[in-house]
């Protein structure tokens, strides 16, 4: 039977991990580590309905994704939506030449993905990359694929298109893409 | 004439006078939103189909389809790590 002491350690090794999360979707520091607390509380007085259908971390992020609703709900100004052309006015034709197709001089092929995924290198290049995404690329990068929230969800909070939503997401692949390249050589394949 | 909407706009717009469908091909760069948007929802099936079309005679998009599902399985990881 696990002490409430228990239960507390097992929760507080995911500290970091939401934290850096949280650390993206917040305006400053001190919110992040509020939200944080509130997220593992939350977790530990509710720890008995945690049935293990998913994993803790799973579950400790649908907790985080709750208390980062209650605090963008707080203040409205941080998620306000922006237009199209204010998170940096980047549309990727340089990629493409006229006729439509890959520039072939600026493609980059990577190596293969099994590979790619299990070196380090690669996860620690691409938390830099996903850091340095433009604020609202980012924002809505991190709300979609680590928060785990569904285009409703998303227009919800930022109150933007379906279509808007999916510009900047392939914005932020797009920006990934090049930031990985332009920063690991190691990525492409011989 | 009643409107169609969707797939089957496309289909019939594409239809010549002598009533045969000709296959909207599409640019890289077309491709390319695609397979980013197919990492978080299924295409409607004529756009797969264009796609599937599209990667049968690209490399370089086939090279940016894994590009993308690469990224996607790179997030996963980075989740799963503590930090």
């Amino acid at each position: 039977m696990q002490t409430h002491n228990d239960i507390w350690q097992e929760l507080a090794t995911h500290h970091g991990y939401l934290l850096k999360v949280a650390r993206r979707l917040t305006p400053n520091d001190a919110l992040a580590q509020d939200v944080v607390q509130d997220t593992l509380l939350t977790a530990c007085e509710k720890f008995n309905q945690f049935q293990g259908k998913s994993s803790l971390r799973t579950w400790l992020t649908t907790i985080l994704k709750n208390r980062l609703r209650d605090t963008w709900r707080a203040d409205k100004r941080w998620v306000a939506p922006l237009t199209l052309g204010e998170d940096g006015v980047e549309d990727f034709d340089a990629l493409f030449e006229g006729a439509g197709h890959w520039e072939k001089e600026t493609f980059v092929q990577w190596r293969s993905p099994e590979q790619l995924v299990s070196e380090q290198q690669f996860i620690s290049v691409l938390d830099d990359c996903m850091k340095k995404l433009p604020a609202k690329t980012g924002q809505v990068f991190m709300m979609s694929q680590v928060l785990e929230m569904s285009t409703d969800e998303i227009r919800g909070e930022l109150d933007i298109t379906a279509s808007h939503l999916w510009v900047l997401l392939y914005r932020a692949r797009m920006t990934l893409k090049l930031c990985l390249e332009k920063n690991w050589l190691g990525l492409a394949s011989a | 004439m009643r409107k169609h909407h969707g797939c089957a706009a496309i289909i019939l717009s594409k239809m010549t006078a002598n009533g045969e469908a000709t296959v909207f091909q599409l640019k890289c760069k077309d491709a390319s939103m695609l397979m980013a948007h197919s990492q978080d929802e299924s295409l409607p099936w004529c756009k797969r189909v264009q796609l599937r079309a599209h990667l049968m005679m690209c490399h370089r998009c086939r090279g940016f389809n894994r590009q993308m599902q690469t990224l996607s399985q790179g997030v996963r990881k980075w989740k799963e790590q503590s930090d």
